[in-house]
């Protein structure tokens, strides 16, 4: 997904760095058909690069550069707070109209960390219910990261931390139960919550698609996450089941790049379009 | 944040107060069917008693903005203004206006309506010199939201039939007659302009069924 909305913004003329954030499992230069690149992102993880500008490859398609994820180290994918902040610094910093980093799987706190300092956090799921668990899952882990990022006092915090856990003995079941609890504790810091809430935006894209049902995920889950979190989850787009993407990925090369025509390359570059509709 | 409890009928339903009937209509089902019990997009998140208080909640949302008269009674109750209706949707605009390539990214731009709605009214954006192949016309069916069985009900056409339509398996349908009847029958299930769309896709399959671009054609799945 993210190869192929890094080759399609690209396509479209802006000028892209695809960014391979996933250093337990880089593997996004070989979607993007390049060979295994020299300098990586675990250059400047493991500080043998200061500069990330000068860890950017050129790909195949004109516009499109990589930061790949290869040679990481044990440890390069977890780096210290530290040193995250001055990623995510550095990530803003690059000459281009977009980066796009692709995450890796799961919810460690350095995952939900890139993926809420990017502009839009975007979620793809497939319509099964392990994937929409996971979904939900990480949806989950990074709204409370958030809000226990945006919470000053103290006491506050520590209520933010306790509802993470859903055994938790206050009986906080959700964040509407959590809200409720803050506001009665600090007006101040509730009113800081909501609108905390309010610019949490992930969206969500519905990958795999084969049937008419599937394509209404997107919307439901929209919905759900507005009366469970009480936050806007955009439905950004779907993409097909599509032999033609599998046979790209065994072709190492983006369907948008390698099958055009294909449906699965038209939503792609649907999504693309919309993302740029978005920022203008 | 509003919870469930407090919310008005408009926002359990997550239509704007004003909305017209359709709109309510279109978004009571999607609700409905979100909510529905063994719903995917509840799964890990709503238990099933958490997920039928929503479903009560939403069910007298409905019943009362459904009905006229009650629904007046309940927008001066709740509202010190009462509600105006949105405008009229942006299907109006004219479809000469879109530029060939910007065609096909409106005609698929995702919206709660289409989605959800069988039939699309007015202009859209298909029109155009761009063609309708079986992979275009599978994308608008699925961008409305419209399961190919649902189509074989509507038109009685065999789901087999519709199936080669959409693969372009062009050997596999009858005499291009049926298949021009099949074809209009299929547009019109989903809100496309038949004649259009059979002027479009009936010289992909001749041309293919007389063997003249065979090879071309067939090489396409």
């Amino acid at each position: 997904m993210a190869a192929n909305l890094a080759v399609a913004l690209a396509r479209l003329g802006k000028r892209v760095v695809a960014v391979d954030c996933d250093l337990e499992g880089a593997n996004l230069h070989t979607s993007l058909g390049v060979r295994t690149p020299q300098t990586s992102l675990a250059d400047f993880v493991s500080q043998r690069q200061e500069d990330l500008g000068k860890l950017v490859v050129d790909t195949a398609t004109p516009g499109l550069r990589l930061i790949a994820g290869t040679h990481a180290h044990l440890g390069d994918a977890q780096p210290n707070h530290l040193r995250r902040v001055r990623l995510m610094r550095a990530l803003r910093r690059l000459d281009a109209d977009y980066v796009i980093a692709d995450l890796g799987a799961g919810t460690h706190s350095s995952v939900l960390d890139y993926f809420l300092v990017g502009g839009e956090g975007m979620i793809v799921l497939q319509p099964e219910p392990t994937s929409v668990e996971n979904a939900y899952t990480f949806i989950r882990a990074a709204f409370y990261r958030r809000m226990r990022l945006a919470m000053v006092g103290h006491g506050v915090r520590k209520l933010v931390t306790e509802a993470m856990d859903q055994r938790n003995e206050r009986g906080i079941r959700n964040p509407i139960d959590l809200l409720r609890e803050i506001e009665s504790i600090d007006p101040q810091e509730g009113a800081r919550f909501v609108e905390t809430m309010r610019a949490f935006r992930p969206s969500i894209i519905v990958n795999g698609v084969r049937t008419a049902e599937d394509v209404k995920l997107g919307f439901a889950v929209g919905s759900v996450c507005r009366k469970y979190f009480g936050i806007e989850a955009e439905y950004l787009g779907y993409v097909n089941y599509d032999e033609a993407a599998r046979r790209s990925v065994a072709a190492r090369r983006p369907v948008v790049d390698g099958e055009s025509g294909s449906d699965a390359a038209i939503y792609l570059q649907r999504i693309a379009r919309k993302l740029i509709g978005r920022q203008a | 944040m509003k919870t469930l409890e407090v919310q008005n009928h408009y926002e359990v339903l997550e239509v704007p107060p004003g909305a017209r009937l359709d709109e309510i209509e279109r978004a009571y089902r999607l609700a409905a069917t979100t909510w529905s019990e063994g719903s995917l997009a509840l799964y890990s998140l709503f238990d099933d008693r958490d997920a039928s208080l929503v479903r009560e909640r939403i069910d007298k949302a409905y019943s009362v903005l459904s009905d006229e008269g009650s629904r007046r009674a309940y927008d001066s109750a709740t509202f010190d203004e009462l509600p105006q209706p949105p405008p009229e949707p942006a299907s109006a605009v004219p479809a000469a206006e879109l530029s060939t390539l910007e065609e096909e990214y409106d005609d698929m731009e995702i919206s709660l309506d289409s989605a959800l709605e069988g039939k699309v009214e007015g202009v859209e954006g298909e029109a155009g010199e761009s063609e309708y192949d079986g992979a275009r016309l599978r994308r608008a069916r699925m961008h409305r939201g419209i399961e190919l069985d649902e189509i074989g009900q509507v038109t009685k056409v065999t789901l087999t039939y519709l199936q080669a339509i959409e693969d372009e398996a062009f050997e596999s349908l009858p005499a291009p007659v049926y298949v021009r009847g099949f074809v209009t029958a299929y547009a019109r299930a989903i809100g496309l302009d038949p004649e259009r769309v059979a002027k479009s896709f009936m010289p992909r399959f001749e041309e293919a069924r007389t063997g003249k671009g065979r090879g071309r054609l067939l090489g396409r799945r």
